[in-house]
């Protein structure tokens, strides 16, 4: 009786673990995913590089305070996180970066956070906001990355240790924490709120650093833009929900923010935000505004 | 003993404040430098929400809050001596001691530039509008690495 008790236990646990296999085997997008995508319109490209900060992780160090220079995605910036410490990749035009690359390897690590050799990227690229995403943007992003300069610089290899670096556990988080549909409702029919939430929740990925994890690193939904440790260490990432410490601001006040730096009593922006502001105030100021309009609708914290 | 330690005591403080005559930036440097910037943030609100069209566009307002940032950021870099670097809700990053010299240059330069413009303020404020983005940016140069995120 106990050998088959045991022998049933070994069954399930095997029954179990090739489900989580196989649940946690890299998604790459189907092939209709890629129908009707025409050239990329490269000025909609800029506008979502300038929208994600792409280059305040991928940028080298030096020009990304430069707005006007051209930027070069160098990387090699260092993420420190609780999992180890993650070297951010070149994603330059060159062969070092995407210059080999297909536009579906580029959506598949956009959108699926699946890399082109077919394995799980960690979750520090954050692809579980731009899952979100218009692969028509993703398009247009891709035509305006490849027209960025190339650079021949190597990242160091990710410093991250066991169970962390077993690539199927991405799976599993993956399947955990990838979102199923946007993090809060809003008017379906407000377009000003819905281009806020999109630029938001998606192409700005503003939950990854404004949104508290749990102890997998997963966000806590529950707690949308309700502030954060800062993963630097030093000081927290403001809780920007209604009832935050942007409580007292209009929309106008924010919107004003991302155009300028500068808090209703012209404190001024800092830390990592310069950089995030800096590409907010390049785009249109219905952009700007939409995202205000959308950070004061959403939950309070 | 007693007596004569707290006599010498007394007589080293008498001399300390002889030879550091009390004036308005005297005090525990956290506190000096969260005063001064609080100043910058003031002048930088005047001409701010003249910008943002909350108050009339006055040029002779302009050079007086220029004059204060340039005063301000001059000595600013001097209340970060070494065993400043936590306590009274400071917000200053340890990266300032890192890289004291990049960190005392950009303030002089904020100096430098604010008592340029302030003696050649524009005359309207459609003109004064892309001088006040072009050197806020100083701001956020300085407080990107070297201010806390909050």
């Amino acid at each position: 009786m106990l050998k088959r008790i045991a022998i049933a236990l070994v069954i399930l646990a095997a029954a179990l673990g090739g489900t989580l296999w196989a649940v946690a085997a890299p998604d790459r997008l189907p092939e209709t995913a890629f129908e009707g995508l025409g050239e990329p319109d490269l000025a909609n490209g800029e506008l979502i590089f300038n929208a994600g900060n792409c280059a305040s992780c991928h940028g080298a160090s030096e020009t990304s305070d430069a707005a006007d220079d051209a930027v070069v995605l160098t990387g090699g910036h260092a993420i420190e996180s609780d999992f180890g410490t993650f070297h951010v990749p070149n994603i330059s035009s060159g062969p070092v970066g995407i210059g080999d690359w297909s536009f579906e390897d580029f959506a598949n690590a956009m959108l699926r956070g699946v890399a082109p050799d077919g394995s799980n990227y960690y979750p520090a690229f954050p692809y579980a906001s731009y899952s979100m995403m218009d692969i028509a943007d993703v398009n247009d992003l891709w035509g305006y990355l490849r027209s960025l300069p190339a650079s021949d610089n190597e990242a160091p290899a990710h410093e991250v240790s066991f169970p962390f670096n077993v690539n199927r556990a991405i799976g599993i988080w993956k399947y955990l924490y990838m979102p199923d549909g946007a993090y809060v409702s809003i008017d379906p029919n407000d377009t000003v709120l819905r281009r806020g939430q999109y630029l938001v929740e998606a192409v700005g990925h503003c939950g990854e650093c404004h949104t508290p994890r749990d102890i997998l690193g997963g966000l806590e939904t529950d707690q949308w833009l309700a502030g954060a440790p800062n993963p630097s260490g030093q000081g927290t990432i403001p809780n920007v929900t209604p009832a935050g410490s942007v409580a007292d601001w209009t929309a106008d006040d924010l919107a004003y923010f991302f155009e300028s730096g500068f808090t209703p009593d012209f404190d001024s922006v800092g830390g990592s935000m310069v950089a995030v502001q800096r590409g907010l105030a390049t785009l249109p100021a219905s952009d700007r505004e939409a995202i205000a309009a959308y950070l004061k609708v959403i939950p309070e914290h | 003993m007693k007596s004569r330690l707290a006599i010498a005591a007394a007589l080293l403080s008498i001399s300390a404040a002889l030879i550091h005559p009390a004036s308005s930036q005297d005090g525990v440097p956290q506190e000096v430098r969260q005063d001064l910037m609080d100043e910058v943030g003031d002048a930088t609100g005047v001409m701010g929400n003249m910008v943002r069209g909350r108050t009339d566009y006055d040029p002779g307002a302009v050079a007086a809050a220029l004059q204060t940032i340039s005063e301000n950021t001059a000595v600013f870099a001097d209340y970060f001596p070494e065993g400043s670097e936590t306590g009274y809700e400071t917000e200053a990053l340890p990266a300032i001691w890192e890289n004291k010299a990049d960190f005392e240059r950009l303030s002089q330069e904020m100096s430098t530039k604010a008592a340029e413009l302030a003696a050649a303020v524009p005359a309207d404020l459609a003109s004064f509008q892309p001088v006040f983005q072009d050197f806020t940016r100083g701001c956020g140069a300085c407080h990107e690495d070297y201010r806390q995120d909050n």
